[in-house]
Order: C-alpha cells, then structure tokens, then sequence
C-alpha cells in the first residue's frame, strides 16, 4: 500500500467518522406524540401499563415502548407499541423474536385491518398454541414488510427526517390460547389501528 | 513477494469496523437465534489468526492489506452510518477482516460465506424456513461458514508452500 493511499485512507477515516457522528446525532422528531394518542381506557376496553423487565431496560434502550395489557370484550391481550427513532437495531420482525423464544410459526396469513394489513401469526410451543398479530404503522398506512419498514426508516435517516413520520411496530397478542375474533378487536379498539 | 509491515491505517480500519458493529458482539448474547453466531464468526475468522500466526514465523512472509478493499469498508462503514443499517456495516466488517489476508479468488466464497455469522441472515432463514428448528438452521450456518474458511486455509497453504 503506497504512502498517499494510506493518507488518502486516513483523510477518508476521518471524515466518516465526524460525518457518521454529525448524521448519528442528528435529533429526528420521534413518534411519541402518536404513541400518547393510544388511550388506556375507552368505552369498549380498559388497560393498564405493564414496567419493563431489566432485560428489556437493556435491550430496548432508547426505545420508545407501549407495554400495556388491555381487557377488551372479556379477553387479556398484551399490546405492544415501538418506536425505533432513536434506536432502530432492536426493532425486528415478530418471527424473529417468536423463534427466539421457542415457539413454531404455525401459519401466516395477511388480515385486512383499516387503512392496510397486518399479519396474523397462529404460533405454538410445548402444546401451547397462540395468536399474534402484527403490523408496521407510519401514520398513515399500516402494512407488514419488514423490508419496507427498513426502507422507511432508512430514507428517514438519509433525509433527516424529511421524507416522513417514523414508522412504528404495533404487536397484539392474547394472553390466553382462545381464538380470538380480529374484526370485533379492531372494532372495539380503534385507536390502535390509527398510530 | 517482499515483507512488508501492516500499514496503520489498516488496523485503524478495522478497529474502526469492529466498533461499528458492536450491535453484532450484543446480539450473540441477547438474541437466542444469535447464540451460535460467536462460534460461527469464530469458525469464519479463522484464516486470520492461522494466517499470521504462520507469518509470524516465516522470513519472507507475504504482503498483506489490500488497499480497493479498505476503500470499500469505508464506503460501507459510512453508508451504514448514515442509514442506521447494521446489515450494511456487518458487510463492511467482513471486508475489513478480508484486508488482512492475502487476496486470492478464493476469497470471494469466503466473503459470501461471511452471510452465515450476520443476523439478517438468521432472520432470512427464520422466515423462510419457520418449521425448521433452530438448532437445523445453526448447523446449516457453521457449516457454511466452516467451507468458506477450509477453502482459504487450504489456498493459502498451496501458495505458501509454492514460496518455500
């Protein structure tokens, strides 16, 4: 490697990283406002906040999160609501983290929900069978790409912010393995499906 | 082939490439998926420990460092800075890694076989393949990443032994 290769290297070096910590700490406006719009208690359901374990306190730093069990039409569901601004690495596809935790993805199926889709997971582990759903919200649309999550929130980066609001992963799942009626849960809460 | 040091800007980069990713260190330990992921980049990185410990002992070993590639782990150490992409900075990691061993065309299956050890690939197979223990899915990995180092270990002993 000649000497001006190696200077030219060094120069580069350096301005990727002054360029890499202006962009990193470049403040991108969150998605916490549209969080706080999820009500704890409406007319047809009820919640109460859940604390994060010390494990998630680690994983989820800087995180924004909505960790809530809500009871609606008589059933126990877990609700959680992330906002990956101003750290997306955490942020993964539900796959990945049920996998993770041991269960088999059963089947897959899209379900229509207002204003797109989400993703229905039927998931089991040890005999234990459960549903999940799932689905990506930047305030507008509600869709299940992880690859057009990634795309979002990239271009968000690249364009400081300009190129839209921060998308956010919405997850339901009950905390029970009764079959639950998605279409009456959409109905009875409706905010959620409008972050 | 003349001796000739390890620039300090090659270390420099590296260095640099391995804070980058230090998303990828956390997740062998915080991702269940991930656990096997240290073993397999341990298995990947192989040919560069083996590499120097035998230069190390060697009078006329070769020249190492390649300047295209150092280029090119810059160019994808910034991307993935400014896109919050760990995927594109785990690619730039594999490409720091690759500037210290002797380029050979070899070193292109290694390369692609670095995919084993980065987190989007388990996540790849996790979805395609979501009845598949993971157990299955890790093997799968450590064998891939053991061809891509087995290959250019054997390369390098070849031409080694061609210089002796």
């Amino acid at each position: 490697m000649s000497k001006s290769s190696q200077t030219f290297l060094w120069l580069f070096l350096g301005i990727v990283i002054v360029l890499g910590s202006l962009w990193q700490f470049y403040p991108l406006q969150t998605a916490q406002n549209r969080m706080n719009k999820i009500p704890i208690e409406g007319a047809t359901f009820s919640g109460k906040e859940v604390e994060l374990s010390p494990f998630e306190e680690n994983f989820f730093k800087d995180v924004n999160i909505v960790k809530r069990i809500y009871k609606i039409g008589g059933q126990y569901y877990f609700v959680v609501v992330l906002d990956g601004t101003k750290n997306r690495h955490p942020i993964h596809d539900p796959y990945y983290c049920f996998r993770g935790e041991g269960w088999t993805i059963e089947s897959e199926k899209t379900l229509p929900i207002v204003d797109g889709v989400a993703n229905l997971l039927h998931i089991s582990k040890n005999n234990e069978k459960r549903e999940a759903l799932f689905w990506f919200s930047n305030g507008e649309t509600n869709y299940t790409s992880l690859i057009k999550y990634w795309w979002q929130t990239t271009l968000r980066r690249i364009s400081l912010g300009y190129s839209g609001p921060e998308p956010v992963l919405i997850m339901v799942t009950p905390l029970t393995s009764q079959s639950v009626n998605w279409s009456e849960f959409e109905q009875n809460f409706k905010p959620l499906f409008k972050i | 082939m003349k001796i000739k040091a390890l620039p300090s800007i090659t270390l420099a980069i590296l260095v640099f490439s391995l804070v980058n990713s230090h998303h990828l260190f956390r997740s062998w330990f915080n991702t269940p998926i991930e656990n096997f992921s240290g073993l397999i980049f341990f298995l990947w990185i192989l040919p560069l420990p083996v590499f120097w410990f035998c230069k190390s002992k060697q009078e006329n070993p070769w020249t190492t460092a390649n300047t295209f590639l150092s280029w090119l782990y810059l160019l994808f150490g910034l991307i993935s800075i400014v896109t919050s992409l760990n995927a594109i900075a785990y690619v730039g990691l594999a490409f720091a890694c690759s500037t210290l061993i002797p380029w050979l065309p070899v070193n292109y299956f290694w390369l692609i076989a670095s995919i084993s050890w980065m987190p989007a690939f388990g996540w790849y197979l996790t979805h395609q393949f979501p009845q598949v223990p993971i157990i299955s899915l890790s093997i799968f990995r450590i064998i891939l990443a053991v061809s891509g180092s087995l290959l250019v270990l054997y390369k390098l002993t070849m031409v080694k032994k061609s210089y002796e």
